[in-house]
């Protein structure tokens, strides 16, 4: 009975926490900072969600998707038979906020589908092109899982396997967008790098990008290679081999290992020429900082001293870093620190550039609670000058000062998703919009005079493709000028010095690199010089003072800042030249939007339920007897409200029948900032006291709850709760049953802001604190108040080493107050598990975490196995447990391995010794403990 | 009855529930399930023990005819409305075949499935090896099945009996068999075309399309005019072997690998390529008479009159052409992907369609006469016998339509 609730309580409370991150001991909150008010717009395939203020963008959405479906079912010889459901965000931030996944959505994410109810979940990031691919990828997703369901259910095969992953999302690439210059990056340093995954060995990068581009590389080999129809056939045969390998082999010929070799050897011959004129960026430059990913550096000079400013993330946080340019190794100091407060709760590290003015006021952007906010923070001070949030603006970037230092120009994004240029006056404190259109416009660079703006946008013939072109805003006319023409991509502009030259980078030749034009030369009469020559990528370009140049490359999959010195020389001495040809075409291209007559209707959302999961059990207990119940859980489309049904019954007579009943309703809603959830229960049975073995008694217990969560922001909250329950008590040893209606409230405090290694937090700290008073409102049979107080906090040692430490007060007072229980690998280590019992505890733990085996390898005739991440920890716990007098204090020392199985669960095997006698004596000999669970 | 019933709905919480509620009988229900279970497990068959009388408008093998052009030789007027439906418990990726009131369809679970067309009630069933991809082929007494995996792929069934005359051992076969005289024809997804003596399996010539190592798979069911026998191939190849003596007669290579079924009509072979591309060649020389670019995918095989050819494609068109010339007669647009061959029933083209639909159009003009919505994607080809029309769907369903005036 009781590990048959156990089971049900343990499954309805794991799909309350994946549902509802609020809810969860620990943890960061999902804010829904923003009210959105749904809509649905109905078409002949598509339901499209999408709130009142990006209708426009929901309708070429719409359009898209359309023009998407008509593709996919040609390409899959399918088509899906329901509308589906695509739910539209206008930013990242916005998407961010949606209750369709409990897990956070990092930045990298550009939508997802949902396969349970086929829902596609998508975010406009302000370009239309990359909106109309990730559209595109994740309907193959739809078009797939539909397809291989299909096939495995007209073979009479169970559905419950899918394609491997590097499939999946290399098909949903390879046929929702061309091979372009990011993928061509990937690839040419895998292969110039050599780390090349092959097929046989993909899960060693599973959901990586890298996997995501090589599977999209070696479908388009397949196709090549075998013919496209393979690439439909390797679907329509899924359904004769239990293995991918077999049915490759039996699709086209070859197994995993036979097809990688012919795959790689491909690449190669592809790839190996370019090092005849191209250098990998190790080969002619040199890191300024070698840890972690460091992009948008930035020179400054700061009273003589030589500094370059960058966003780098060696610690796990993205931060903004600083360095001394004229050190030979220098040592990177944080000069802020991200993604710890709400503050500067995230930094964009691939989107947004800094910039610093002439006064030395650096600007940069963060994510802050609902919007990105614009810090001006003063290096001569170093101190936050202020901090500026815009109404109606979503998202922030890459922000220019003006030459005198009065002005701002930057990218933002509002709340219909249109990507514009503002400028925001220092003086007037006003914002104006420089554009407004549908075109991604990004990456101002204010010229030296002041006079003009150069900036990156997509507003030519070429951006259908996707491709953006560089131009120049007229501060004092608001005219916009063509600076380069062509199909390719022209981005990250940035001045030299004395504005002569303005440097950018192009895929022009392939790979991105530095590029320059001389703008003292006429328009027309001046070529587009190389710069650098590497076989992958430069990035964002920025001078210094002194002839040199500093940018982001990209190699060994990690971006990295680089410096190069003569770069006046170089452009002298540029061998390859480019000119451009304004006389053609120039009129921006035009994006479609779904016709009137195509939409069949457009309502507001009310709530559209659908099942989640429904499960039934029956369970057999030697003990208990038979048991069967059911769980089943619903949610609405935008899964904001969701509930939960419990119903089991213990009866092992039928006059037992009513008195085991057990049933519980909730409710969780988390459409608005604070989240609540409230139920009604009654549960009967027979139970073991787990805090007090002996006793065995039955209960029956009905009532109600509600719980609230306010989130104050990513990283704190706050909890409120109360619970009213009748129990009638019969424990068998007691010869008077025990009534009681009870009545417990509480309320929390709780804050994370912890980095996660492989098996634990690394960085940052948790804290909860709670109080709470539990009563008997009828017979007063129980009365007592509660403590909970719980500290961790995490001191970085390195890189991937920390000291953690926590102490616990967990504290019961009063008339029948329930007691806690330590011991175990959990807490007090080397103590049998749940042995310490008191209705107070406390409790204190520091541990050495630091990396002990990076891999291993176990290569078997038949295939290999290998281990991954397998860390060290030294420990010491010390503790006590008491109900009115305080008598022994516990300990243990020793030392563990963890590791890491599949990300779900972490194994941990502890050796030590105990501290016994109240501290007084090491336990003879050594306790051995082998457990599961995550560092604490 | 009951048992098969039983079996073949998978039901085994229903042969539970029966036990439970034989409660005290339960260990002796309990045997009499698990014996009658391992029976119908292992004992299925077709035994149709009347003699069948054949009827001229009889849907015997693949496409109608051994040329394949998916004429019919009797028509339904519509408007059509469903009198049963049976359910397969499987996909579906034949035809039936039909004779006598008694239709044959193989599923892709492997099964053999027998039916009475004036009632839907299934009449037996035979496992087979692995999933029947293509059309089995109906010849006298006997049907013949090919398996798309497994040893034993190949096998001759009498009906009267259910028992397997001979099986063959010729890998994995996706096509559908065609019976000429007393030979049986079929193409292997190996590549290799089996000329067997029908009445005992044994192989008479056998062409192969190059060296095992690097032959292309076929997925494309032979077509014969009497003279040659026609398919393509996943490299592009379109063969052309001689009937009786297993020489190729000529080749032509297109661009893109051939999936569709060739149609052999009025001295051309007409087959249309996975890139959308429709080939009409002289089905004497191989020699290009024209070709007619849809634009995009082409999955099924074509229909054809001895004027007239049409052809569905993959955007949901279905497209008439002058088998003559290639020219464009008229185009008529479903709402999704047509995957499966129309049907030329007199002055009536039937076309299934994905978007769940079956069009019948005038053949002369493409006007839409009328059009029925299936529960279910279609993606096999409608296939009249008398005054029914039998329609698969979704892809276990067939379902029988009679004229409503009837």
């Amino acid at each position: 009975m009781i590990r048959s609730f156990l089971k049900y309580l343990l499954f309805l409370i794991l799909l309350a926490q994946t549902a509802s991150a609020q809810f969860y001991y620990f943890g960061r909150n999902k804010v829904q900072y923003t009210n959105f008010d749904w809509k649905v717009l109905r078409t002949e395939h598509f339901e499209i969600y999408y709130y009142t203020e990006m209708k426009e963008l929901a309708e070429r959405g719409a359009q898209f998707a359309e023009e998407s479906y008509r593709s996919h079912e040609q390409q899959f010889n399918h088509n899906i038979s329901r509308r589906i459901p695509l739910v539209f965000y206008s930013s990242h931030l916005h998407f961010e906020q949606t209750n369709i996944t409990p897990d956070f959505i990092p930045e990298g994410v550009g939508g997802f589908f949902e396969f349970m109810k086929g829902r596609v979940v998508i975010p406009y990031d302000g370009s239309m092109k990359r909106f109309e691919h990730v559209i595109r990828h994740e309907l193959v997703h739809v078009f797939m899982h539909s397809k291989i369901n299909r096939v495995l259910l007209d073979h009479r095969q169970s559905q419950d396997r899918t394609p491997p992953l590097w499939f999946t999302e290399g098909l949903a690439e390879f046929w929702s967008t061309a091979w372009d210059t990011q993928a061509e990056m990937v690839m040419r340093d895998a292969v110039l790098s050599n780390y090349v995954v092959p097929l046989n060995d993909m899960d060693r990068i599973y959901g990586s990008f890298l996997m995501y581009k090589e599977g999209q590389n070696l479908l388009a080999f397949i196709a090549e290679r075998y013919g496209p129809e393979k690439i439909l056939l390797l679907m329509e045969n899924f359904w004769k081999a239990a293995s991918f390998n077999e049915v490759m082999k039996m699709t086209i010929g070859k197994t995993y290992k036979e097809f990688d070799e012919e795959w790689i050897y491909h690449l190669k011959k592809q790839y190996y020429p370019i090092m005849a004129r191209e250098d990998l960026p190790s080969g002619v430059t040199k890191n300024v900082v070698d840890v972690g990913f460091n992009m948008k550096p930035l020179f400054y000079n700061r009273d003589g001293k030589r500094e370059l400013y960058f966003i780098g993330n060696q610690t796990g946080y993205t931060s903004i870093y600083r360095v001394d340019l004229d050190k030979e190794k220098p040592t990177p100091e944080v000069l802020v620190e991200g993604e710890r407060t709400n503050e500067f709760e995230a930094f964009h590290l691939f989107q947004n550039k800094l910039d610093i003015s002439k006064n030395g006021v650096l600007a940069f952007v963060t994510k802050s609670g609902e919007t990105d906010v614009l810090h001006l923070f003063d290096l001569k001070t170093e101190k936050m000058q202020e901090t500026l949030r815009f109404t109606n603006l979503v998202v922030l970037g890459s922000p220019s000062w003006s030459p005198d230092g009065n002005r701002i120009a930057l990218s933002a994004v509002d709340k219909s998703g249109m990507s514009d240029l503002c400028l925001f006056d220092m003086t007037s404190r006003t914002l104006s919009r420089l554009t407004n259109d549908i075109y991604e416009d990004r990456d101002p660079a204010w010229a030296p005079d002041g006079s003009t703006i150069i900036f990156s946008s997509d507003r030519t013939p070429y951006g259908k493709e996707g491709y953006l072109n560089l131009f120049s805003y007229n501060v004092a006319t608001a005219e916009i000028e063509y600076i380069t023409i062509g199909r390719a991509n022209f981005l990250s502009p940035s001045w030299s010095p004395d504005g002569k030259f303005l440097t950018f980078t192009s895929d022009i030749d392939g790979a991105h690199n530095v590029w320059a034009l001389d703008m003292s030369q006429p328009k027309l009469a001046r070529p587009m010089l190389k710069v650098t020559h590497l076989t992958t990528a430069a990035q964002d370009p920025s001078w210094t003072d002194r002839d040199e140049m500093v940018f982001t490359a990209f190699e060994n999959f990690s971006f990295q800042i680089k410096k190069i010195r003569g770069v006046s020389s170089l452009l002298s001495s540029a061998s390859e030249k480019r000119e451009f040809r304004f006389d053609v075409n120039k009129d921006p291209w035009e994006a479609p939007r779904l016709e009137s007559s195509s939409i069949e209707a457009d309502y507001r959302y009310a709530g559209d339920y659908k099942l989640d999961i429904a499960q039934s059990q029956v369970s057999t207990d030697p003990v208990f007897g038979t048991s069967g119940g059911a769980a089943v859980a619903m949610s609405d489309v935008l899964g904001n409200d969701q509930y939960y049904f419990l119903i089991y019954n213990t009866a092992q007579a039928r006059s037992e029948f009513l008195e085991s009943f057990n049933i519980a309703i909730s409710r969780i809603s988390l459409g608005k900032r604070a989240n609540y959830d409230y139920g009604i229960f009654h549960f009967a049975g027979y139970r073991y006291d787990l805090t007090d073995p002996d006793v065995y008694y039955y209960e029956r217990a009905f009532g109600g709850y509600f719980v609230l969560s306010y989130p104050l922001s990513q990283f704190r909250r706050f909890e409120t709760g109360v619970t009213v329950s009748s129990s009638d008590k019969d424990i068998f040893v007691d010869p008077v049953p025990r009534k009681a209606l009870l009545v417990s409230s509480s309320c929390s405090y709780v804050a994370d802001n912890s980095l996660w290694g492989p098996t634990g937090p690394l960085d940052g700290s948790r804290t909860r604190l709670t109080l709470a008073y539990t009563t008997d409102v009828q017979h007063s049979n129980v009365s007592y108040y509660s403590i909970i107080a719980d500290y961790r906090n995490y001191w970085r040692l390195s890189t991937r080493s920390s000291l953690a430490s926590r102490v616990n007060l967990w504290y019961n007072d009063g008339k029948e107050a329930r007691r806690f229980f330590m011991g175990g690998s959990w807490d007090l280590r080397g103590w049998p598990r749940w042995e310490i019992r008191g209705q107070k505890i406390w409790f204190m733990s520091h541990e050495l975490r630091f990396p002990f085996i990076d891999q291993i390898g176990i290569r078997f005739p038949f295939g290999g196995v290998s281990f991954s991440s397998i860390r060290g920890a030294l420990f010491t716990d010390v503790g006590g447990a008491w109900d009115s007098e305080y008598t022994d204090t516990k300990g243990s020392i020793g030392a563990g391995i963890r590791f890491n199985l599949g990300g779900i669960v972490v194994l941990r095997y502890d050796i030590g010794k105990r501290i016994e006698n109240n501290m007084a004596k090491f336990q003879d000999g050594l306790f051995y403990q082998f457990f599961f669970g995550w560092d604490f | 009855m009951g048992l098969l019933k039983l079996r073949n709905r998978g039901t085994v919480t229903s042969l539970l529930s029966c036990i439970r509620k034989a409660d005290s009988h339960r260990w002796l229900c309990l045997a009499i399930f698990s014996t009658l279970i391992f029976l119908a497990s292992g004992c299925g068959s077709i035994r149709i023990q009347r003699s069948l009388a054949p009827k001229p408008y009889d849907w015997l093998t693949y496409g109608g005819a051994p040329s394949r052009t998916n004429e019919s030789f009797s028509t339904v007027m519509p408007p059509l409305k469903p009198m049963w439906e049976y359910d397969a418990l499987a996909g579906i990726s034949g035809t039936p075949l039909v004779k006598d009131s008694v239709v044959i369809v193989g599923t892709l679970r492997g099964e053999l499935h027998a039916i009475n067309i004036a009632t839907g009630n299934r009449m037996g069933y035979a496992v087979m090896e692995s999933a029947v991809s293509g059309t089995p082929v109906w010849d006298g007494g006997y049907v013949y099945v090919a398996c798309a995996l497994g040893t034993e792929t190949l096998l001759c069934m009498s009906l009267r009996d259910g028992m397997r005359r001979w099986t063959g051992k010729y890998g994995p076969i996706e096509t559908s068999p065609l019976v000429v005289g007393e030979f049986l024809y079929v193409v292997t997804l190996d590549g290799v075309l089996e000329c067997l003596k029908k009445a005992d399996g044994l192989e008479f010539w056998k062409y192969e399309l190059g060296e095992k190592d690097v032959r292309k798979p076929v997925r494309s069911s032979p077509a014969t005019d009497g003279e040659v026998i026609v398919f393509g191939s996943d490299g592009g190849g379109i063969y052309a072997v001689e009937r009786l003596s297993g020489k190729l007669r000529w080749e032509y290579q297109a661009t893109t690998s051939i999936f569709a079924t060739p149609v052999l009509s009025n001295g051309m072979c007409v087959v249309g390529a996975i890139d959308g591309v429709l080939y009409a060649l002289d089905t004497r020389t191989g020699e290009l008479r024209w070709k007619y670019e849809t634009g995009t995918r082409i999955f099924a095989p074509a229909a054809a009159t001895q004027k007239q050819i049409f052809i569905g494609t993959a955007d949901g068109k279905v497209t008439a052409l002058s088998l003559e010339s290639g020219k464009k007669l008229w185009s008529f647009s479903c709402r999704s992907v047509v995957s499966c061959a129309p049907l030329v029933a007199g002055d009536i083209l039937y076309v299934g369609s994905q978007d769940r639909n079956l069009y019948a159009l005038r053949v002369a003009t493409g006007e839409k006469l009328w059009q029925y919505e299936a529960p279910g994607r279609i993606k096999v080809s409608p296939v009249i016998w008398g005054d029914m029309m039998l329609l698969t769907y979704e892809d276990r369903y067939i379902a029988a339509l009679k004229p409503v005036q009837q």
